[in-house]
């Protein structure tokens, strides 16, 4: 196996909540210290508590301005918004707005001034207006976001938008950016929906422009019925990258979650990129299928010798026993006419285990047909 | 920081109880952030009605001044 550089996780340096409490108080996030080990729920409610306390006494401002609009012309209407209403007051405001007013205004001013809007929105208070708008600037809203990085906030939005306009934001993001959202995202039958039916040119681009680290990330972010299209245009040599990647982070249990949507090639290379130990670890996990075993089947004669040492100087039976188990029979036959090739302190070991039934019935049984 | 800055206070009604049970320090400076963003809120909100009302045309500027100053 080659050795695979350990990738991090990704990584927030601050909670998406923190973030919007920053923003709402028009600071740093750094500079909102002491909350971290808040629950986000709790974030939610705080935020929500300074955001009346901060605008509770200006709604009937917020109100007038919104009356406004139906007074005045759309393009003036706009223009005097851009220029005299700072972006969280326009929030405030937008929350507001007559919805088919909102769907005027939101062409009449620029992809800027509605991206810092948008971050100052209410992802609940806006939803009955945010619905109404049309996809197209909401996909220009959300590749300017994009653009700096905002993904906290996006993610924000996932539930606040129609599919329409999430098919609109999530077309013009990069792999990298996928790869940043959606370990943020709150998962929901759209967004099922809208990534279940990813453009063939993105799952190809997200296959092709991300490393086998990134897209070990993104496979530990996705369910594997999410992440199905993108496995399946990733070449074999980068699965066995991506297995030896996640293999050295000890991600057993999120790797035997993609048995089922891949290839016998693929599970072939990741398996074959595991060491013995990582076989022992991962083998219990995995849903078996006949898929598997004609895998199993295959491994190197060198690959069982290791994996038999590793059950002798490992001594955890529980975990053996279920691997054993699961092994097919002729699996189990081809590993147990290597015992001699043990040490016989190994041997020894494996015998007294046996012996006792640590091992199961079928290890047993085999244990038998060995020379004593 | 004010010294009588208490987030109960500022916020109006008790915060989540996660939040509370947070250190007196944290709890008086995100307090005293709040109150400071609230009185920043007002100046700037001051501000962009003056300044909204003295940038509109002229023809517009009476609906302006009435929507805004009630």
């Amino acid at each position: 196996m080659s050795p695979a550089k350990k990738a991090p996780a990704p990584t927030h340096a601050h909670s998406p909540q923190i973030g919007r409490i920053a923003r709402l108080l028009r600071l740093d996030p750094a500079e909102v210290q002491g909350l971290d080990g808040v629950p986000d729920e709790d974030l939610r409610t705080l935020h929500d508590q300074i955001s009346k306390t901060l605008f509770g006494d200006a709604q009937h401002q917020f109100a007038r301005v919104a009356g406004l609009s139906r007074t005045i012309p759309g393009p003036l209407a706009g223009l005097l918004a851009e220029k005299f209403l700072p972006p969280v007051m326009a929030a405030r405001t937008s929350e507001m707005l007559d919805p088919a007013k909102a769907r005027d205004l939101i062409g009449r001013v620029s992809v800027n001034y509605l991206a810092e809007i948008a971050l100052a929105l209410d992802p609940v208070r806006s939803r009955p207006v945010v619905q109404q708008l049309p996809p197209e600037p909401i996909g220009r809203v959300a590749k300017e976001l994009f653009g700096r990085k905002e993904y906290a906030t996006m993610a924000e939005f996932v539930g606040t938008v129609t599919v329409e306009a999430l098919v609109a934001a999530l077309n013009v993001a990069t792999p990298h950016d996928l790869l940043a959202v959606v370990p943020l995202l709150e998962w929901n039958d759209n967004l099922d929906a809208v990534i279940a039916d990813l453009s063939h040119r993105q799952v190809i681009e997200i296959a092709s422009s991300l490393t086998a680290l990134e897209l070990a990330d993104l496979a530990m972010a996705l369910d594997p019925s999410r992440m199905g299209p993108i496995v399946a245009a990733v070449p074999v040599d980068t699965v066995a990258e991506i297995a030896a990647a996640l293999f050295e982070r000890g991600e057993y249990a999120g790797m035997a979650r993609f048995v089922d949507v891949v290839t016998p090639e693929m599970l072939h290379a990741a398996l074959g990129v595991a060491t013995e130990a990582d076989l022992l670890a991962v083998v219990p996990l995995l849903g078996w299928s006949e898929q598997i075993d004609e895998v199993v089947d295959t491994l190197p004669d060198e690959t069982l010798d290791g994996l038999f040492a590793e059950i002798a100087l490992g001594a955890n039976w529980a975990a053996a026993r279920t691997a054993l188990e699961r092994l097919s029979a002729t699996a189990q036959r081809r590993l147990f006419e290597r015992f001699d090739r043990l040490s016989p302190g190994n041997q020894e070991t494996i015998r007294a285990a046996a012996d006792a039934g640590q091992l199961g019935p079928a290890a047993s049984a085999l244990m038998a047909g060995t020379s004593a | 920081m004010r010294p009588d800055a208490n987030l109960e206070t500022v916020l109006g009604s008790p915060p989540p109880a996660t939040v509370s049970a947070l250190p007196v320090d944290v709890r008086d400076r995100l307090a005293a952030q709040v109150a400071t963003a609230k009185q920043q809120q007002r100046v700037d909100m001051e501000a962009s009605i003056k300044v909204a009302i003295a940038g509109v045309p002229f023809a517009v500027r009476g609906i302006v001044k009435k929507a805004l100053l009630g």
